[in-house]
């Protein structure tokens, strides 16, 4: 389990939310003829934790996978860390080592071991030594809780275990912004608290994050704005606190009042 | 003592407290495994018996033909051609030390692989302990077979056959064997003749063959006269079987008309060279014999006639057929031809003259003469067939065995010792099975050297080929114990010494590739893969360790020097002291490749080969460039659409045509490269399948992590689209390896052409039973070897636990 005796290092009162890590501007992108983003103009703040939330098929999964480019956007600008994406490899390559992710189904290889799992992109990717990547390696796996595990392969862990590894393996590239794409919907409900404490751990160390997720207690306990997708716009965007207790939009009423 | 007065109703307290009880016996152990796998339904007995009856007499009538009947002299005689085919026989070490290497690298990848078991140990044990005592033991225990020699005056007519005994019979015997000579008692009965078994002269056959069709003629006489006794025959029948049996006439007893063993025999015994007598008998009676102990290794003589009339029939223990061959031999005065004499019994060679009398050679038992008669009994078949057999076995399976137990103690050492320096406890086996690894790739090119050879191989570029090697071990030592910053200075100064080696001192490649010598090309290719090489090296030993060190790059510098001068030096006094420092490694001529070493260089090669063809055809099936793509599509489909003989054919006879220069290659080289092409398109689309099974999520992770399209494949796709496919692999292998048998009908000797080679001699015409039985069970037994090492793989632990996601 991850150590929460330990003070954070920054508190979300003190961070300046300042300057904008992550900027979109009128993007839009179909699949085939479907409309599944439309004019999303937003922008995310360094050690901004931002939760994205919004029926299925709104296009919130979508949304951040072009932030990292696994999906491309047709229209508009996306600016990361102040480079373009653009069918520019470099620049492709560029943005993914400093944006991790983590995925619903977790993805870990197969055929690694946690440890090879782990130290596989920064020795190929960061061009690390095989030392200083294992022990980065180690460090994280102390961090989200399973040291003991680094020798197991993927198959003969739990799914919250899983899960977790590919946060240490996200995070072992050590990017400045991450990822999650609904990180708790594949995993059984007791193994979802500890997964979402290794998160709210990684909130309050300062990491900007885009989360797309269905735990409000979570959205409403770290995250800084909530954006309400639906049907490829940004419907509604707001504090926790606007979100969850004076929703404007009759859509983001009507869906807040399906799952609360 | 409780009482349980007090309960109230309706509890019950059980008070039985005996001991568990054993179950029933028909539901444990081997009663309950047959009931439940063979008796469970009155159907499944029915089968059960049926298929058992069937597989009983399978194996019975097998075993009682292989026993009895079956000749294998051509398996013992033949082994060594049916192994290596006809490659020089001055040369053949080069094929054992390569068996033996393997054996080595098998050994330690036993260690780092898997667990010896104890049930395993005994078998391996067992094997080279069986192989090293039974063939003595089995000499020691059984008497010779028999040899069977007529004497006497009178012509034998049998059929189109007349024979007379043979006087004098030359025979190889020797030091210390002991020849034994008997009359054969026949108690005036052909039956006796009928039933003799052993190695019998052309005039003995000729007596057994008459005796045979009078006992045939015989037994037909009393069957029409029984019959013609019934009541059961229609007139017609009768009528039949009565002009038959005017028609029939039965030869007299062979054993009055010969006067069979009635008269006494002289029998005497002469030194072949020196010509002295050494035993002489008059043998009058049954019970009689001449027993002798023979002083030397040679030629003997036998001399036999009859005091009187008739013939007699000696049964001598000690005398077997001899097989005369002719080979030729190198000598330091240019080729010689030498006339083997073999004893078939024991493959005793012999290259004395034969002896010689009245300037005419003395008449020896010859194989295709004196074949074995009449139903073997076990001694006999242990004495000629077991032994020998186990004795050729043993002579190469232990020196296999042991040095394969020397390579798993080395794994074993080498696990150690990587414990020892790691700084965190590690299973020993892991960093054994990278050895290992790299122990099979570096065994594959030592291996075609070795056979192939290398023309003008030198002690001197021996050693320049090792230090290079050396050279870059040291790379990734010296890197692993330096950081990246190594890269700047001490690289340049240790790469300076690969240039110096691979542009000014080395002309190896030239011989090698028979280039014009002073050609600066291939020098300049050799710089720049070895400086690759080094360069790959020093760097994944920088990225496996980087503790700085400050001095590294100097000691890097200074160590490179000294082993690279070393191993040169040590190598070159090494063979110059043992005398042969030219040409240590003649190139061999292919065409002489045959029997099972070319079948498995042909399998190891193709498979070699057609694998990272065949990884490349799947990953260009599955490219986004269409180009690429559709060539793929067309080479994997247009091969896959031919059979193999075709392929083959093809390789052999249309590649010629289409550009003759390509007729300079050899046979086996295009053969090999038709295997591969063959095996490679079938290997893309098992690869293909294993890529269409790895999930989706996979490369997208790797993508998000920022791994490039070819790392993506080598480190996260492949090697998951491989393990998928391991069964499918395997079988491959194991297709190519008994596919490899069709290069027989396009002439080349492999084991089956070699085979085919072999029934063709007169010696060994008509036993195709034999020598396939011999081959297939060749065949057999690599290829479960192969598919247990797959089952292996398949099943290894981390293979089961990855699989699982």
């Amino acid at each position: 389990m991850a150590d929460l005796a330990v003070e954070p290092k920054v508190t979300i009162s003190e961070r300046k939310l300042d300057e904008a890590i992550i900027i979109c501007r009128g993007v839009n992108k179909w699949f085939g003829e479907f409309h599944v983003l439309r004019d999303i103009t937003v922008d995310v703040m360094k050690q901004e934790v931002v939760v994205v939330i919004g029926p299925s098929g709104s296009g919130k999964s979508t949304f951040i996978r072009c932030i990292n480019r696994l999906e491309e956007h047709q229209q508009g600008q996306i600016i990361v860390d102040n480079i373009e994406l653009s069918h520019d490899v470099r620049n492709i390559a560029a943005i993914r080592r400093e944006i991790g992710m983590v995925f619903q189904q977790f993805n870990l290889f197969p055929h690694l071991t946690v440890l090879q799992n782990i130290t596989l992109a920064p020795i190929n990717v960061r061009g690390w030594s095989k030392d200083k990547a294992e022990a980065k390696a180690l460090e994280l796996l102390e961090r989200v809780g399973i040291p003991e595990q680094a020798l197991k392969y993927p198959g003969q862990l739990s799914g919250g275990q899983q899960q977790r590894v590919a946060i240490a393996r996200a995070l072992a590239m050590e990017p400045k912004i991450m990822l999650f794409d609904e990180p708790t919907s594949a995993l059984d409900p007791e193994m979802i608290k500890e997964v979402l404490d290794v998160m709210k751990e990684l909130a309050h160390s300062g990491m900007t994050m885009v989360c797309v997720t269905h735990e409000m207690g979570f959205a409403r306990e770290v995250a800084d704005r909530v954006l309400f997708f639906d049907q490829g716009r940004i419907v509604e965007t707001g504090t926790p606190e606007h979100f969850f207790e004076n929703p404007q939009h009759p859509r983001t009423k009507m869906f807040l009042s399906q799952i609360l | 003592m409780t009482t349980y007065s007090e309960l109230p109703p309706g509890v019950i307290v059980n008070q039985d407290d005996s001991p568990p009880k054993p179950p029933p016996v028909l539901t444990t152990g081997v009663a309950a495994w047959l009931r439940e796998n063979l008796f469970k339904t009155p159907f499944d007995t029915v089968l059960t018996f049926v298929s058992g009856g069937i597989a009983l007499s399978v194996i019975i009538g097998l075993l009682t033909w292989a026993i009895s009947a079956a000749n294998w002299f051509v398996i013992t005689q033949n082994l060594e051609q049916l192994m290596t085919g006809t490659f020089p026989r001055d040369q053949v070490w080069r094929v054992n030390l390569a068996a033996l290497l393997c054996a080595f690298v098998i050994g330690l990848s036993v260690y780092a692989y898997t667990r010896l078991t104890r049930g395993v140990l005994i078998m391996v044990v067992g094997l080279a302990l069986a192989l090293t005592l039974l063939p003595p033991i089995i000499f020691r225990m059984t008497a010779p077979a028999a040899a069977l020699l007529a004497a006497g005056d009178e012509t034998i007519v049998s059929g189109s056959q007349t024979e007379t005994p043979q006087p004098t019979l030359g025979f190889i015997g020797r030091a210390g064997e002991v020849i034994t000579i008997e009359l054969v008692d026949f108690e005036g009965r052909d039956e006796q003749i009928s039933a003799l078994a052993g190695f019998g002269d052309r005039a003995t056959n000729a007596l057994i063959n008459l005796a045979s069709s009078r006992l045939t003629a015989q037994a037909r006489q009393d069957e029409i006269a029984r019959l013609l006794a019934g009541d059961l025959l229609t007139a017609n029948q009768r009528a039949a079987l009565t002009a038959e049996l005017d028609r029939l006439t039965i030869p007299p007893a062979v054993t009055g008309t010969f006067a069979l063993s009635q008269n006494p025999v002289i029998v005497s015994i002469h030194n072949g060279a020196a010509g002295g007598l050494l035993a002489e008998i008059v043998l009058n009676e049954p019970q009689e014999r001449l027993e002798l102990t023979l002083p030397n290794d040679g030629w003997y003589v036998l001399r036999k006639r009859v005091d009187g009339d008739g013939v007699a029939v000696l049964r001598i223990a000690g005398i077997a057929p001899i097989l005369e061959r002719n080979t030729s031999r190198t000598t330091p005065t240019g080729a010689v031809r030498v006339t083997q004499y073999v004893r078939i019994s024991d493959r005793f060679e012999l290259e004395a003259p034969r002896p010689t009398e009245n300037g005419a050679d003395i008449p020896i038992l010859r194989v295709n003469d004196a074949q074995y008669r009449g139903s073997r009994p076990l001694n006999d078949y242990l004495r000629l067939f077991a032994a020998p057999f186990l004795g050729q076995l043993s002579v190469f399976i232990v020196p296999m065995l042991a040095v394969g137990a020397a390579g798993w103690a080395a794994g074993w050492g080498a696990g150690r010792l990587a414990r020892i320096s790691a700084r965190m406890r590690i299973d020993p086996r892991r960093p054994v099975q990278g050895l290992a690894t790299w122990l099979w790739i570096a065994y594959f090119f030592v291996m075609i050297l070795l056979i192939y050879g290398a023309n003008g191989l030198s002690a001197w570029t021996l050693a320049l080929i090792l230090a290079r090697f050396a050279w870059v071990g040291w790379m990734f030592y010296a890197g692993m114990n330096a950081n990246r910053a190594f890269g700047s200075g001490a690289l340049a100064g240790v790469m300076a010494l690969g240039i110096v080696q691979a542009i000014l001192i080395e002309n190896i490649s030239l011989d090698m590739l028979s280039l014009p010598v002073g050609s600066w090309l291939p020098r300049v290719i050799s710089a720049v893969i070895w400086l690759g090489i080094g360069v790959f090296a020093a760097r994944r030993g920088a990225n496996a360790r980087s503790s700085v060190r400050e001095t590294a790059a100097l000691r890097a510098l200074i160590g490179a020097g000294v082993i690279w001068l070393g191993i040169i030096v040590v190598i070159v006094l090494a063979f110059t002291m043992a005398g042969t420092t030219e040409n240590l490694l003649p190139v061999t001529d292919t065409g002489r490749w045959g029997g099972f070493l070319l079948t498995l260089l042909l399998t190891v090669v193709a498979i070699i080969g057609s694998f990272p063809l065949g990884v490349l055809l799947a990953l260009g099936r599955r490219s986004n460039l269409p180009a690429i793509r559709l060539t793929c599509i067309v080479f994997i489909e247009l091969v896959r659409g031919v059979p193999l003989i075709t392929v083959l054919f093809m390789a052999q006879l249309l590649v010629p045509l289409v550009n003759p220069a390509l007729a300079e290659v050899d046979n086996v080289f295009r053969a090999m490269v038709g295997l591969t092409l063959f095996s490679a398109a079938y290997l893309a689309e098992n690869v293909r399948g294993g890529l269409q099974s790895v999930a989706g999520g996979q490369e997208e992770a790797a993508r998000a992590l920022g791994l490039t399209g070819w790392q993506i494949t080598l480190f996260i796709t492949l090697p998951q689209a491989l393990r998928a496919v391991i069964p499918a692999l395997v079988g491959q292998c194991i297709a190519l390896f008994k596919d490899t048998s069709l290069v027989a009908l396009v002439g080349l000797l492999d084991l089956t052409g070699t085979s085919r080679s072999v029934i063709a001699q007169s010696e060994f015409v008509g036993l195709q039973n034999e020598i396939f039985l011999f081959t297939s069970i060749l065949y057999f037994i690599f290829s479960y070897i192969m598919a247990a090492i797959s089952r292996r793989i398949e099943a290894s632990g981390s293979g089961a636990a990855r699989r699982e996601l």
